[in-house]
Formats: C-alpha cells, structure tokens, sequence
C-alpha cells in the first residue's frame, strides 16, 4: 500500500476523478466505489490558523487554501492512478493528516 | 444438521491478515481461515477492559461488553482532534478549570494518560474552536470518571455553533460514574463550516470538584467508532476500513438448500448486512440478511435480479440472532428464536457466488456499515424451524 497526497482545483474536480476509480450502482440507485482504496477529502485546509475571543467567536478568519485536498491510502498501486500524477503533492513528515500507524515517509508513493 | 464452517463464538484465532474458522464435520477440525484486511493501525478494548492498538493487518477481538470477544469491523473514520489525549495543550481552551496529567487511564498504550480537571469555578469546561466539518452527522465522544463529589453529576457536550457552520447549538448531557466510560453526543450542521465543541464536567460543579478524562474524538458519522489517538495532525488521523472474507471452498458451498446462523451487533441502524455470500467479480451477485428502512430481509441476488422478503422487525442498536435458510423455492428469516419473514425463492443458484463476507455486504474503499460479529456458521442444510428457533433463541 502507498500513501498520496494531493491537491486538485476543486472539490468537483477531486470527485470526478475519486469516481473514475471505479463505481458501480446498487439495488436502490446508490452510488458505490467498486476500488479498495481509502480517500480522506481535507478540503480547503488551514493554511493560516484564525484567531477566537474568550468566548469562542471567530476574531480573525482562518487563511484557506483555495484547493481542495485529498490524502489517498492505495491499495493496490505501485504508482499514482491515471490523472492523479499531475496532482500529487510531497510535505515534511506526515504532513497535517495521517493515516493511523503509517507513516507517510515510509509509504509514500 | 450438517455444519460446514463455524467462526467465532469465543473460539478465536488470530494472525496478521488472517482469521482462522473450521470446519467440524464428523468431528474432524478442518482449517477454513478467512483473509482479514485493514490497512492502518486501530483500537480494541481487550480482554482486560483496557484500550489497545492493534498494528495494521491484525483482527480484532474486543471484549467490550463480551466476555467470548467479538470481530470488530468497523468503516473508515477520522478522529478530527488534533490533540486527543493532550488536554494540557494550548489547543484546548479552559473556563473555570485546571487540568493536571498523570493520572490512570483505561489505555494499556497510555497507562498514565489520563488528566483530571480540577473546577476553579462553579461552572468548568474545555473547549475547541475552529473544528472544521461537513454537513454530515458530526459524533463527539471522550472517556470520563467521577471522582468524589462529582460522580452522579451530570456533565455534557455542546456542539457550539459559534462558527461559520450553519445549525442550532445542541446540549447532550451525560451522567458521571466512578467508572470509566465512553459518553458520545451527536449533531448536524445544516450546512458545512467550523463549529467548536465544548465539554462541561461536571455542568455544574463547585471549585475543587475533580472529573478525570482521555480520549477526545470528533468524527463524521451517526455514532463513535473505536478510539483514533491524534498528537498534533490538524487534519486528523485515519483507521482504515476492516474487511474479512473467504472463498469458500465448493465442498463447503456449492448449491440450495443452504442455512446461515449470525450473531451480530448492529451499531449503525440506517443500514447494513449480518454477512454476505458474494461474487466478487460482479458484486450485484449475493445472499445476504440485511436491513435498512428500519426492518430486516432476506434476499436472494446470485444473478442480479434481486428477491428480497422484508420482515417487520424493527432494527435498534445491540446483538441480533438470525438464521436465513435458502432453499431453490424458498426463503425464511429468523430473529431471536421466531420466525419474522418466509416467501418464495426463484432464483437458480450461482456456483460464482462463493465468497462469505462477515458483518458487510461488499468490499470496497467505502464507508459503509460493518457490525460486530460475535459468531458466524454456514450449514450445507435446510435448518428446520426447530433447529432455527433453537439457535436463534437469546
């Protein structure tokens, strides 16, 4: 297994090419992924931390990134799927998502 | 009755990617394991009561509530705290309380993991701001202990709506004892944003009343899963979905009638399977008890078209006893020693569905529903009603 990580324009962009892994219906229309992999939408993250009052309220919004990102735990690939290269992102450490006992530097794809 | 394959029940024996069951034939034990995958690390409550870590690849037998132990499956879930265990941390904001680790917990990783919150005011809490969520179902959960005074006083989470999420602030209050124990509250946002989560131990106290705590987790879903241990990831850390099938062998499974006896713990009522017998290679091609629409069923797919017969027992969460008996005209369902469901079966057998899913209906990279087996055999008979009703009784 291989760990990736990953940026994409849009979160629209990131779904299109999550579904083109491999999706299949079920009996009541649902859509469902056919792929083993594991996918964790970070979203816009928190390139900035905000500030917040005593009582919790937002004083400074956070500063986001404007891409939508996606760390991805491939199970049965050697090397990022096609149309994911071009996306692929490299951090320090784990960066600011792991996957629970796996360490990005020593799974990374 | 003829018993060709039997997991669980207590008798449990684990390895790395494997979890073996047998078959008892004419008394002779016969290795059937099954291949077991979870990609990362996870947690189980072992035999001790304590919290554990489990490397990636291992089963895991929990003991939760269940001196046998259980198979824990459970869906890919993100603990969404960045600092779990860390109270003392800055990341976590105080009112009116002081927190002093060091303290026993109810992890064998973490032994003296546990901080206790010393009230400074008549009203304590800790809180998170800037927590990042969907729309989805958001679930908080931590572990607490009464100490003193405070054990019978109800404590509570607050989902906090004081973000750029949409949604009403929700109170869910709990009740501290002088043991450990998980407590869980859940909330939708009604649209996608920061919310902070606040936690009151004791709601209302008097200054120097102690609470203890570990185990802070924020997840996307209806209900908790097993403990994720964060120290710093901002985005969160992830377990892995679980998955344990077999390909069966066509001298245990190869044509009608044929009998499935599951002891299940349901813990996502919305919906999910007790097993599955599977194609692997067409995943629309199955035998399965399920339930969704609040109700179980019995369904018969070897071909894609689907013959299902739904029962009108209502699904809530806890342990389940069912048998499903398939014959090539018909179908029955029983549920804690009755019959809740039986109708026809048109559907010719499909020797390609070959595969016995435990607690899940498919393999995939999804989040759907696995529940907890506590047991699983596969008979190469039509159980009676008797034999049914027998194994099915509580």
């Amino acid at each position: 297994m291989k760990i990736g990580k990953y940026q994409f324009d849009s979160r629209e962009v990131a779904e299109s090419k999550i579904k083109a892994l491999g999706t299949a219906e079920d009996e009541d229309g649902n859509e469902y992924p056919t792929h083993k992999h594991t996918l964790v939408h970070l979203g816009h993250i928190v390139l900035e931390a905000g500030d917040y009052d005593e009582e919790g309220e937002e004083t400074k919004a956070p500063v986001l990134s404007a891409k939508w990102h996606i760390d991805a735990l491939w199970a049965d690939e050697e090397g990022h799927p096609y149309g994911w290269a071009t996306k692929s992102v490299e951090v320090d450490g784990d960066g600011m998502h792991s996957f629970f006992g796996l360490s990005y530097n020593s799974h990374k794809i | 009755m003829a018993n060709t394959l039997n997991v669980g029940n207590g008798n449990w024996a684990t390895k790395e990617d494997s979890l073996l069951a047998y078959n008892s034939e004419n008394g002779n034990f016969k290795p059937l394991p099954f291949d077991f995958t979870r990609a990362s690390s996870a947690t189980v409550v072992n035999k001790a009561g304590l919290i554990e870590t489990v490397g990636s690849g291992e089963p895991r037998i929990d003991f939760l509530g269940n001196t046998k132990g259980a198979l824990k499956l459970e869906p890919q879930r993100t603990n969404l705290i960045t600092y779990s265990e860390a109270f003392d941390n800055s990341y976590w904001s105080k009112s009116g309380v002081s927190v002093v680790g060091g303290f026993a917990s109810p992890s064998a990783d973490s032994p003296l993991g546990a901080f206790k919150l010393v009230a400074t005011t008549n009203d304590p809490y800790i809180y998170k701001t800037g927590l990042n969520v969907t729309a989805n179902t958001q679930t908080a959960s931590i572990y607490v202990k009464g100490v003193g005074s405070s054990i019978g006083k109800e404590g509570r989470f607050l989902f906090w709506y004081i973000g750029t999420a949409g949604g009403t602030t929700l109170s869910v209050p709990f009740t501290l004892t002088s043991d450990w124990q998980r407590v869980q509250g859940s909330s939708t946002p009604t649209s996608g944003g920061t919310i902070a989560l606040r936690i009151d131990l004791p709601d209302v106290s008097v200054v120097g009343e102690e609470v203890l705590i570990y185990g802070a987790q924020l997840e996307e879903g209806s209900y908790a899963t097993s403990y994720i241990p964060t120290s710093g990831q901002s985005g969160g850390v992830t377990r892995v979905q679980d998955t344990s099938s077999q390909t069966l062998p066509s001298s245990v499974f190869n044509s009608y009638p044929f009998s499935v006896f599951a002891e299940v713990d349901v813990v996502d009522t919305n919906t999910g399977s007790a097993f599955s017998l599977l194609n692997q290679a067409i995943s629309t091609n199955y035998f399965t008890i399920e339930y969704f629409s609040n109700v179980w069923h019995i369904t018969a797919r070897p071909n894609g078209a689907i013959e299902r017969i739904a029962s009108t027992s209502t699904v809530t969460k806890g342990t389940y006893k069912l048998v499903g008996v398939w014959e090539s005209t018909s179908m029955k369902l029983y549920l804690n020693g009755s019959l809740i469901a039986s109708g026809s079966n048109s559907q010719s057998f499909n020797i390609n569905v070959d595969s016995l899913l435990l607690g899940q209906l498919r393999i995939s990279g999804d989040t759907g529903t696995r529940n907890t087996v506590i047991q699983t055999d596969l008979y190469n008979t039509a159980l009676t009603d008797a034999e049914a009703i027998a194994l099915t009784t509580i």
